[in-house]
Order: structure tokens, then C-alpha cells, then sequence
């Protein structure tokens, strides 16, 4: 894992790209209908798999999958690999795409355990070559950039002969030379049976699977969570009913988001000395349908992918900026004569690359009071782990302002999704996004965390997370699960909006009725909620978008039910969200419901007045009762190339009469307007 | 509705105005000049084509109005600058038949000839007060005219002799304002209303009760200014860089293998491209990285999740069970419908988050903010807003959460099996001396901290105006810490800064700012402190947020000898080889992508 942290975490654009190969051991363990589950396990690790693909296809569509079997008999879907070694696959490593989906999925209809057959191994040796078999498909894919191998079986005996336990500790070390990971998951075969992993230790010592562990240093370069799990691995197998939660344990991807110093101390001579390197991740952040990902032409068959372009231009000359090596493109830019200005009435200030570097500036000045003593020259010395004062910050960097106590967080002026923060273990000496780090930022962080968390504080901080990103305060807050804290960004006084001010001058603003409350608070807690997991709450609008759009790739025509209309009206099946809202109306009683209805608050607003001047989009033009505009108007405008005075709507009005594409831009609207009257008048002549 | 300005600045151009404060080293014409210049300058940045401005400047003597029908352009200001400067200058301390009432009078005749037009209009004057009023001076026309036309008048006077009289007098006129100088430069910046759109009106529902009520933006993030490209080669002249795109595709390939070539090198440039109209491409949509489907105006319609607005009550959280780290969106705020006469509806939508109040329940809620937009899951927080007159009302604030899609989090190093290996005396020691550094760094008035309520002035705001209240003692934490960008007041204050050294320039605009060492010269020169501190991240200077006590210094110099905390440098051979391989570092959403190298900020203040 670590070998890919290291890349990943220096810039955010950073895609991973994980081909995971599973190799299941078919045994007749694995066969077996376990009583846990009423089906067996090998059942369930494939379900969980399919289960993860459709979960991966929504959030992480360059992750790759292959699902490959040994010891097995080489059945119909089934394709061989190497029949010598009764190693087949169903698909091979391939990024994540509907038609091996629907290969998993129609195994998945069938009866899976006429088509998996145990069949013994001929030879020890086997493992071996199956093993070399994977390498070379991790080989053939330059396209992942992460590779990963997860073992799965039941059986604890993997050889026999002494001369296939070198072998197979061969081809295990040449997984991590190549920089592949195995993951082996052992799952107990028999309850009555303990599973011994004497053999596989023996496989796996002195790799560098287990390096990472035997390392006891814990500010090692090499950081990763799983050097504690790995361990762990060895000691007991799990158990029929974690095989699910093991399996879909691929998809818990660090993402990194930033790496930067969290400089606590300030003035005197100690200026920003006294800090610790951090990093943070992505915890959550919001899956959209991505509409406009890529463009396609459709007119012919089959489509292809559009490309586009874009050069600059000045007074219609192409300016060619050809990319140098060592070269910002904003330097070649600057030395073309391509400036920055900014419109200030009529008139440009134009700022040059150093200027406009100045003017946004985010640099901290920890106002540090510096000893005469020694000037330190970085450039001219060669220098290996240099320390040095911290006097001025470069962004990226965060800065202590003062702490709070941890109620007095009020969380609802909210930006955005919090990353989580953690500390650096390389201590800022591993990212080429910054120049060094503290050292021992784990041992100051840790104290930070636990002080924090027993005092009940939080800490606002000040600063910029990424090179180039504008400042920002933040409430930095202790989290428990996983242990570190949450980074919140709190907005900036012109990121507060006003309420409307009919609202704020409004009569007897703070009016209740006491028979009210007391009706909603013997009611209310009917409906108390214990707690919050986003797991639990899929998003309907994004499955159902996914469950048309893989029913229209495939050609699966919907069923008239799922197509009924009346259906999407009443959200009775995709909107699990509507479906709880109606279902909670039938944990009140019939007496409860009469005096809610009592209430007399339905919602209607049958007595509205006049629209109000003084708020309200003042800004905009009203809507004109004028009735929607006539195509007389429009072609008026066109022939006077007005078009521009009309707004969006009007103009989609008109589009949607004459079938005219519309679009997000009204500058492109108006082009596709005028397109389509320009092409009607040509047919005309 | 008005929201277009109309402001006249008096200024008191009399060589009495030589005089300086005891705290300036610029003279009271000279401040009063540049303030007037640097607002205009402020003004024009803000590109706001309505809005009026004019200057009257006086003497005993004479008079001169200096007023364009138009927006506002650095040119002309620069003209203006110019002739203010002369006019100065030509001042001679002798008596005359002008003063300040008849310099009034002035610019409220030049109010007079746009009264049919809808402004807000106002008056800023500057004097010291030294250059008298005229014994017989009559204000009862300029009196009378206030009374109809709403003008804001305010006066700012730089406290050397004001004469009683002068205070007498604007005391007597309708809303006028007077600070002295030295007060009104502590005011705080000023603060521009963004009106509030209604984002939806819909019902909130639970049960068979629903409430009309309408959602408004609570948090919405500015954009920083961009600018745009200019070419400017050697010649004076600047034109706007253009950009132009190619639609085109290419027929060595299918649309499959184009996808899969995606991850690797980009699409050389030799392939044969085949130009199409930029309207005959259609989005397409990633259903895998292998699989595309176009998306026709039919196939969006019917993969779209048919939806009604609506707000929906789920259920019920305790306050402290819902974690933070779930809410992942910019906030909203829900209100009774503002524009119902509906009382009971106002009083059940109050009695409702009274209720969530006093039980410590935050709901859950299923929101549709437009038909067939996306169904959001969000977090509704009752809260009470202090409003103006000291009385408070109850809203609700919705903040998005996330969902089953949206877990990205990945496995996570446990902190407290640290701990194993090291001397846990050392570690007692470690955390009492970070416990106690903690308590040295505890942010003042936190304690002022009023549970579910939001208490500034920024979200009681009706009007935009051009100063905040000052910073003092008695300002709230919430206050403090809900400051301006520094962002962009640093740019402001520069671009600000290089336009007002311009106007004693003879180049033109574009050759000013070419000049070599043009930082230094013009911008840094008189600062003293030219990059972020703890005194200007922030509206409040330290002071106003930290105590400061010697000895809690020791706190840090005895964590950093415990912990042995170094600042190191990665070796330099290391980081060089690594910045070419990231070239393209950055967040283009963030900022300029292309300003994105580091450069030696001590070159520069040389």
C-alpha cells in the first residue's frame, strides 16, 4: 500500500486505479451449504463480490476485478486458465464494466454448485504456477496502478513437499518486488477443525509482508494501517458470517487529500517551531450522476467519442504554447505576453506573473525573533534532513488561533463535506508538496489528540491546504472511530447570507402555542433515532439513474411496471427514503393523527398578499404576465440580432415549440437558436 | 427597488486644511484626498454601472464640482485627482464669501436634477472645521430640502479647532451622522447584502402536519476575482485573449478502444481528425470506463427519479448523536413562508422547533429542493436567531448528509495503541504540559457561547452598508471570528493601493505597473508587515482573542524539548527531482492553476 500512498498523496487529481485479482481455493468446505447462511460459502464470497462491484461502479469505476478459481473442474461458464493446474477463471482482470457484471450475476441465478466442482490437485507444484500465472496478468495491465491479490480458502494445508515451500516463498517475494500486494483471507473450513497457519507463516516470513510489522519503529517511512491487521491475519481465520464485511473491505480506499504543517506556537524566538506534519483524507463526499463526463457524436454508427481542443487566440492568430519540460505553463504564458488584468471600471490593471503571485500571496509570518546567530542559505548547501527555524509558512499550512470548548461548536453554517486528520508519519520528509516537516509529529500529534479530548476542547485554525488554495478557518475537532480529528471549514463573513427581511421585521416573531408543543413532544420520540450510518440510506435518485442507464446499455427493456409512471409518481420502489416517510405515519395512533389534523396546519396558504417589493430577487427582473413570448417576437429579434434580450425561459419556450437543442449557457442557446433559424431560411430560398 | 447609489463627497479644499494629526504624517487635505480617491477606486472595482458618484471641493473662495454621468473610470478619476490637487494648491488663506453651508447647498442642488430617480443617496464631507462658517450663514433652504428627499449626510471631521457652531449646526439637520477621523477609521469594512432568493416554497411535512415554509441560502462560497488573460507584447495596447475549441473526431478507432486508451498516454496529436459542429456533439455518460451511453433529451427523462419539492421529516436525532463528520454541504436556511398572512401557520412552525429545542432532537429530513431534482438526505437544526430589536425568532437549517455512495473513508491508524513501547511517564508529563498549553491558548469570551443560536449581524443584515460596527472589547467571539476573506482583502488593498500610487504617475496605466521593482517601490515600501500574521488574518487584531502571558511560552519551549520537535528539510537533491514530476500540482477549482509556483518571498521585499 505505502509504495502508492507515496504518489498519491502529492496531488489531489491522483486517480487510483486498483486491479484486484480474487483466487479462490475450491474446496469442498467452500461447497458446503453452511447453516449459517442456508447456501455456501463460495456463494457468498461471489455475492459479496458482485455486491461490491455495483457499489465500485458508482464510486470507483477504475477499479479493476477478476475473479479466478483453482482446484476446480473446468465447467461451463467457466473458461480454463490452465488446465493442467485446474485453474479457470470466470472473467479475467478487466476495469469494472457491465457485461462481467452481468457474467456474475447470471452465475449468481444459477445453481453455482453444479457448476463448481472440487477436484484434487495432481501435484504440489500447482500453486506455484498458478501464483507466476497471476504475476503475469498483473504484468499485462500498465493501466492499474495499484495491484492487489486477494487469496482466498479454507485450507491450511497449501503443500506438502519441502521443495514447493521454497518455490512458493519465491513467488510470494516476487509479488512485493513487483510492488503487488496479496491479501489472503482465511476463511474456517470446519468449526470443529482449528485452522493452522503454521505453513502459510512459513510461505510468508521474511517477505516484505511481513517486513512492515517486524519493523519497530513506529516513525518508519512505511506507513500502513494494515502492517496492524496483517498480523492478525495469521492468528485466526474468520468465520463463514465475516465474509462479506472482509470482502467489501476493498473498497475502503485513503484517499489523501493534503499533506501540511499544523503550527501550533507563535512570536518570540520561538516562532513556528513548535508544530506537527499532518495529513488529511477523504472521509465523505457526494456521488453525482456525471452528465457531461465526456462528449459523444451520435450520428453515426456506432458513436464515437468527440475530443476537443482548445488553443488560445488573440485578434483570431492561434497563440501555440507548446509545454517545455521544467516549465510552468503560466512562465511560458508570462514570457508570451499573456498577462492577468483586472477590470476595474473600464480600464485594465494588468498585474505580471510575479505581481499577481504577490497580490495572492498567502504566506504566514510567524513574526519569529531571530537570533543572530547563523544565516541559513538552503540553496547553497547540500542539505540531508536540515533543521532549520520556521519563520515564514508557505502555504500549505495550518495555524493554531486558540482553542474552544468542544460544546460551544455550533455546526450549522456549513461549507462542506470535513476531511479527516491524522498524523504524517513520514513527518513531512516523504511529500514533494512541501519542503520538510517536524519531526516526532506522531508523539506531538497523539498528545495533541488525547489533551484535546480530556479537556473537551476543539482548536480553530487558520490556513491554506493546498498550495494554491485561499485561506481559510477551521475547527479542528476530536474524532473517536477512527482516532484523529475533523477538519470543518467555517465561512468567511461575505459567505453568510441575510434572512429575508419581511422574515427579520416580522410581528411577535417568536409566538408558540403550549398545546402544540406538548402534542409534539409526546410524539416525537416515537420516532427517535438511535443514530445516523450513511451506510444504511443508499441515494435513490443515483440508483435509479444507474438501474435505467445499465438497463438501456444492455438493451433489457424495463418492465411495463418499472416504466408505469404512475409508479415513479408514488416513488413506491426506488425512493426508499419517501417509503420511510410514509411508513412512520403508521406508528401513530388514530388519536394522534386527529390531533395532529386538530392543528389545523395543512400547509395551505389560501390568503396571500401582494408580492412584496422589498425582498425577494429584487435584483432580478419579475416574471411578465404578459403571456409567453410569440415566435413573431422571437424571429423579430433574430432578424435585429436581439435575441440576447429575451431570458431562458422564453427562449426555452421557443426551443421546445420547434424542437431546437437547448442548452446550459444562454450564449450557446442563442447560437443554437440562431442556427436553427438560419438553417430554416436557407431551405426556404 | 433602489439599490443604485448616489454619493457626493465634500471636501474641504482650503489651505486650512495644511494642519496634521497628532498620529499621521500626511496632511488633513492629503487623507482626506486619498480616502475619497481609494473609496472611488473601491467603487470602480466593483464594476457597478448604475451607481453615481461625484466631489465638490471648496475653498473660501470658490467652488468646483467634478461629477460624470456615467460609471466611474480610473481616467477620469485620475483627472479628478489631478485638478483636486491644483485646486489645493491655488488655495490662499483669505477670506471669501464661501463655506461649508454654501458648499451644502451645492451638492444638494446637484441632487435636485435627478429627484424623479430611484438612488440612495448620500453625502461624505471632509473638514477640519479650521476654515469658519460665515456669521450670517442660513441653512433653512437646506433644511427644508432634507425633510423631503431622503439624504444621508455624514460628516467626518478631523478634530483640530471644530468649531462649536459647525457641531451646532449639523446636529440641526435630518439624518446626519458625525464622527471624527480617528474613529472612523476603526470602523469595520464594509458589507454587501446579498439579497436572499427563495431557493424553494414548499411544505414541511410530518404526519398530517404541514407548514408552508421557504428555504434560503444560509452559506454560500464567494468566488475569488479571476481577471481575465490579456496580450500585451511590447506595445501599450492590451487585447483579451480568446479562447477557441476544435470539436472533432477521429475514425482510426472505436469508441472502446478510445476508452480504454484513456488512462494511458493522451491521444497523440498526428491522428487524422474528422472537424464536427460543436452542436452535434451530445454528452455521454461513463456508465463504466468501458461503456458510454449517449444522453438523449428521452433517456434523461426517463432515468430521472420523478421528484416534487418537499421537505420531509423522517425522524428524530439527539444532538450529540448525529456525528459532524456527515455533514457534507453548504447550509440553508428554512423559514415560515414569509409572504403568508398566516399567523398559525408562523406560531406551528415556531411551537415545532421550540419543540426540537427543548428535547436536544435534531430531524431528519428527505428534501427535494426543485421538481425531479435530486432526493437529499439533511440534517434540520432548529435554531433561535437574535434579531435587531434584541427579540429572537426560530428557524430551522438544513445541512446535506452523507450517504451510502458517498463513504470514501478509508482504514485508519489507531492512536491509542501507540503507546505501547513508550515510558507512559513520559507521557504523563507530555500531555500535562499539552494540557496546560492548551489552557494558555483558550480563546477569550468563549464562554459568551449561547446553545442552537446564531447571534451576528451579518444574517440580520437588510441593507448593504459602507462600514461594519468598529472592533472593541465588547465584541463577540462570533463576531471575531466571522471576519472578510483576508484573501481578498489583501488583493483589494494592493490592486487598491497600485490604482491610488498611479494617480501621481505620468505613464499610463499599463506601463505603470511594468515598471522593475515595482513591489518595492510602490507597494511595500511604507508596511510593515507585508504577509499574514496573527494581528490581520482576522477583522480583530490578537488582542481582541488571546491573552497573552509570558510564562506560557515556557509551555512550548518545555513540549518541544520533551517531544523533540525539529523543523527538517527534506534533502535537496529529493525535492528537486520531484517538483518536475508535478508541474501540474494543484486545485484548479481552488484558484489560478496556473500561478501556482513558489517563489522566494525575500527576493521580492529586498
Amino acid at each position: 500500500m505505502s509504495r502508492f500512498e507515496e504518489e498519491d498523496q502529492s496531488y489531489q487529481q491522483y486517480e487510483i486505479r486498483e486491479g484486484i485479482n480474487y483466487l479462490i481455493e475450491i474446496t469442498p468446505e467452500l461447497l458446503e451449504i453452511s447453516p449459517e447462511l442456508g447456501y455456501s460459502k463460495l456463494f457468498e464470497i461471489l455475492q459479496s463480490i458482485n455486491e461490491l462491484m455495483q457499489e465500485l461502479i458508482i464510486s470507483d469505476k477504475s477499479t479493476g476485478i477478476g475473479i479466478y478459481f483453482y482446484n476446480c473442474e473446468i465447467n461451463k461458464p467457466l473458461k480454463a486458465m490452465s488446465p493442467r493446474d485446474n485453474f479457470c477463471k470466470l472473467f479475467g482482470l478487466k476495469v469494472l464494466n457491465l457485461d462481467n457484471m452481468s457474467r456474475l450475476n447470471d452465475l449468481l441465478q444459477k445453481n453455482i454448485n453444479e457448476i463448481f466442482k472440487y477436484k484434487k490437485p495432481e501435484t504440489d507444484a500447482n500453486l506455484v504456477n498458478i501464483l507466476s500465472r497471476v504475476i503475469d496478468v498483473f504484468n499485462g495491465f500498465k493501466y492499474f496502478n495499484k495491484k492487489k491479490l486477494i487469496w482466498i480458502t479454507t485450507n491450511d494445508i497449501p503443500y506438502k513437499e519441502d521443495k514447493t515451500k521454497d518455490a512458493l516463498w519465491r513467488v510470494i517475494d516476487d509479488y512485493y518486488h513487483y510492488g503487488y500486494n496479496i491479501e489472503p483471507i482465511f476463511i474456517a473450513g470446519n468449526p470443529s477443525k482449528t485452522f493452522n497457519f503454521e505453513l502459510f507463516k512459513d510461505i510468508f516470513m521474511n517477505t516484505d509482508f511481513f517486513k512492515k510489522v517486524k519493523t519497530a519503529e513506529i516513525n518508519d517511512e512505511l506507513e500502513s494501517t494494515n502492517e496492524f491487521t496483517k498480523s492478525k491475519i495469521f492468528e485466526k481465520p474468520i468465520i463463514t458470517t465475516q465474509i462479506k464485511q472482509n470482502i467489501l473491505k476493498a473498497k475502503e480506499i485513503r484517499r489523501i487529500q493534503f499533506t501540511c504543517d499544523l503550527i501550533l506556537s507563535d512570536g518570540d524566538e520561538i516562532g513556528g517551531n513548535f508544530g506537527c506534519t499532518i495529513k488529511a483524507y477523504t472521509l465523505y463526499s457526494h456521488e453525482k450522476v456525471k452528465k457531461n463526463e465526456l462528449k459523444v457524436y451520435t450520428r453515426v454508427q456506432p458513436m464515437k467519442k468527440v475530443f476537443i481542443d482548445t488553443k488560445i487566440k488573440q485578434n483570431g492568430q492561434i497563440i501555440e504554447i507548446k509545454p517545455e519540460k521544467n516549465k510552468l505553463i503560466a512562465q511560458s504564458k508570462d514570457e508570451l505576453g499573456i498577462k492577468r488584468g483586472f477590470d476595474v471600471g473600464n480600464d485594465v490593471v494588468l498585474l505580471n506573473k510575479e505581481q499577481c503571485d504577490f497580490f495572492q500571496n498567502f504566506t504566514f509570518d510567524h513574526r519569529l525573533e531571530e537570533k543572530e546567530t547563523e544565516d541559513i542559505n538552503i540553496d547553497q548547501e547540500e542539505t540531508e534532513d536540515k533543521t532549520v527555524p520556521v519563520s515564514l509558512s508557505q502555504p500549505p499550512y495550518l495555524k493554531l488561533i486558540g482553542f474552544r470548548d468542544l460544546a460551544h461548536f455550533n455546526p450549522v453554517y456549513s461549507y462542506g463535506a470535513p476531511v479527516f486528520i491524522t498524523a504524517d508519519l513520514s513527518n513531512g520528509l516523504k511529500t514533494s508538496s512541501i519542503p520538510g516537516g517536524f519531526s516526532n509529529s506522531l508523539g506531538t500529534f497523539a498528545s495533541l489528540y488525547r489533551s484535546m479530548n480530556k479537556l473537551k476542547q476543539y482548536a480553530i485554525v487558520f490556513g491554506c491546504t493546498r498550495k494554491n488554495a485561499r485561506p481559510y478557518l477551521y475547527a479542528l475537532i476530536p474524532n473517536k472511530f477512527p482516532d484523529g480529528f475533523i477538519l470543518i471549514k467555517l465561512p468567511w463573513v461575505e459567505d453568510v447570507r441575510a434572512l429575508p427581511a419581511s422574515f427579520l421585521n416580522s410581528d411577535n416573531p417568536s409566538d408558540t402555542n403550549s398545546n402544540m408543543i406538548d402534542l409534539f413532544k409526546s410524539i416525537f420520540p416515537k420516532f427517535e433515532m438511535k443514530d445516523y450510518e450513511p451506510s444504511n440510506w443508499p441515494n435513490p435518485t443515483l440508483n435509479y439513474f444507474y438501474k435505467i442507464m445499465k438497463h438501456e446499455f444492455l438493451q433489457i427493456a424495463l418492465s411495463p411496471e418499472e416504466r408505469s409512471t404512475e409508479n415513479n409518481d408514488l416513488l413506491s420502489k426506488e425512493d426508499k427514503l419517501y417509503i420511510k416517510n410514509l411508513e412512520n405515519v403508521k406508528k401513530l395512533s388514530v388519536e394522534e393523527r386527529e390531533s395532529i389534523k386538530a392543528l389545523g396546519l395543512d400547509g395551505e396558504d389560501d390568503r396571500k398578499r401582494p408580492i412584496d417589493e422589498s425582498e425577494g430577487g429584487s435584483g432580478k427582473k419579475v416574471k411578465s404576465d404578459t403571456g409567453p413570448v410569440t415566435d413573431d417576437e422571437i424571429l423579430i429579434a433574430w432578424k435585429a440580432n436581439g435575441l440576447a434580450k429575451f431570458r431562458m425561459d422564453e427562449l426555452r419556450v421557443f426551443a421546445k415549440r420547434h424542437k431546437i437543442k437547448s442548452a446550459n449557457r444562454k450564449d450557446d442557446f442563442i447560437q443554437n437558436i440562431v442556427k436553427f433559424l438560419d438553417s430554416r431560411e436557407v431551405k426556404k430560398e | 427597488m433602489a439599490n443604485k447609489e448616489y454619493t457626493i463627497y465634500g471636501l474641504d479644499c482650503s489651505s486650512y486644511m495644511n494642519t496634521t494629526q497628532p498620529n499621521e504624517t500626511a496632511s488633513d487635505f492629503q487623507l482626506g484626498l486619498n480616502y475619497i480617491i481609494s473609496n472611488l477606486v473601491s467603487n470602480a472595482m466593483k464594476n457597478r454601472k448604475s451607481d453615481r458618484f461625484g466631489i465638490l471641493i471648496y475653498n473660501s473662495s470658490s467652488f468646483k464640482l467634478l461629477y460624470t454621468d456615467g460609471q466611474i473610470e480610473l481616467t477620469i478619476l485620475k483627472k479628478w485627482y489631478n485638478t483636486i490637487k491644483d485646486f489645493h494648491d491655488q488655495s490662499v488663506a483669505k477670506g471669501g464669501h464661501f463655506d461649508l453651508i454654501s458648499a451644502l447647498n451645492e451638492i444638494i442642488n446637484q441632487f435636485k436634477i435627478t429627484t424623479h430617480l430611484k438612488y440612495f443617496r448620500s453625502v461624505i464631507f471632509l473638514t477640519n472645521g479650521v476654515m469658519k462658517l460665515k456669521k450670517d450663514y442660513d441653512s433653512s433652504t437646506l433644511r427644508s430640502f432634507l425633510s423631503d428627499v431622503k439624504i444621508d449626510i455624514n460628516f467626518i471631521l478631523f478634530p483640530n479647532f471644530h468649531t462649536d457652531n459647525l457641531i451646532e449646526l449639523i446636529k440641526t439637520l435630518p439624518n446626519t451622522n458625525l464622527s471624527n477621523w480617528d474613529e472612523f477609521i476603526k470602523l469595520g469594512p464594509s458589507s454587501k447584502l446579498i439579497n436572499p432568493i427563495v431557493k424553494t416554497t414548499t411544505n414541511l411535512s410530518f404526519s398530517d402536519l404541514n407548514l408552508n415554509v421557504q428555504v434560503y441560502p444560509a452559506i454560500k462560497k464567494q468566488n475569488s476575482i479571476h481577471g481575465h488573460e490579456y496580450y500585451n507584447k511590447e506595445s501599450d495596447t492590451i487585447t483579451k485573449v480568446e479562447k477557441t475549441s476544435e470539436y472533432y473526431i477521429s475514425n482510426e478507432l472505436d469508441i472502446e478502444e478510445e476508452l480504454e486508451k484513456e488512462g494511458d498516454e493522451e491521444v497523440s496529436n498526428d491522428v487524422e481528425r474528422e472537424i464536427i459542429d460543436k452542436l452535434e456533439a451530445s454528452n455521454g455518460f461513463k456508465i463504466s470506463n468501458l461503456e458510454v451511453v449517449a444522453l438523449v433529451d428521452e433517456l434523461i427523462d426517463v432515468s430521472t427519479l420523478k421528484t416534487q419539492p418537499s421537505i420531509n421529516i423522517i425522524g428524530f436525532i439527539k444532538f450529540n448523536n448525529l456525528k459532524l463528520s456527515y455533514l457534507t454541504d453548504e447550509s440553508l436556511y428554512v423559514i415560515p413562508n414569509s409572504s403568508s398572512f398566516n399567523q398559525k401557520n408562523k406560531i406551528g412552525f415556531n411551537s415545532l422547533i421550540k419543540s426540537l429545542l427543548e428535547m436536544d432532537y435534531v430531524a431528519l429530513v428527505r428534501y427535494v429542493p426543485k421538481s425531479n431534482s435530486e432526493v437529499e438526505l439533511c440534517a434540520a437544526y432548529p435554531q433561535r436567531v437574535i434579531l435587531k430589536s434584541g427579540k429572537f425568532s426560530y428557524i430551522l437549517m438544513l445541512v446535506r448528509l452523507a450517504m451510502k455512495e458517498d463513504e470514501k473513508r478509508g482504514r485508519f491508524y489507531p492512536l491509542h495503541k501507540l503507546q505501547e513501547n513508550e515510558d507512559e511517564k513520559k507521557l504523563e508529563r507530555i500531555d500535562s504540559l499539552m494540557e496546560n498549553f492548551i489552557k494558555s491558548k483558550k480563546i477569550r469570551n468563549d464562554d459568551e457561547f449561547i446553545k442552537n443560536t446564531l447571534n451576528n449581524d451579518k444574517i440580520r443584515q437588510t441593507k448593504s452598508s459602507n462600514s461594519t460596527n468598529p472592533i472593541d472589547a465588547n465584541t463577540s467571539l462570533e463576531s471575531i471570528l466571522l471576519s472578510t476573506n483576508p484573501a481578498t482583502k489583501r488583493f483589494n488593498h494592493y490592486l487598491n493601493k497600485t490604482i491610488l500610487k498611479w494617480m501621481d504617475s505620468e505613464l499610463n496605466l499599463i506601463n505603470f505597473s511594468k515598471q522593475d521593482k515595482f513591489i518595492e517601490k510602490y507597494l511595500t515600501v511604507d508596511e510593515k508587515y507585508t504577509l499574514f500574521n496573527m494581528d490581520n488574518i482576522l477583522d480583530a487584531n490578537e488582542s481582541y482573542f488571546l491573552d497573552k502571558k509570558e510564562e506560557d511560552k515556557d509551555y512550548e519551549r518545555k513540549l518541544m524539548e520533551e517531544l523533540n520537535i525539529k523543523y527538517k528539510l527534506q534533502s535537496k537533491d529529493k525535492v528537486v527531482e520531484k517538483k518536475r514530476v508535478y508541474d501540474f500540482y494543484g486545485d484548479l477549482n481552488e484558484a489560478h492553476g496556473d500561478y501556482d509556483e513558489y517563489f522566494d518571498i525575500d527576493d521580492i521585499l529586498k
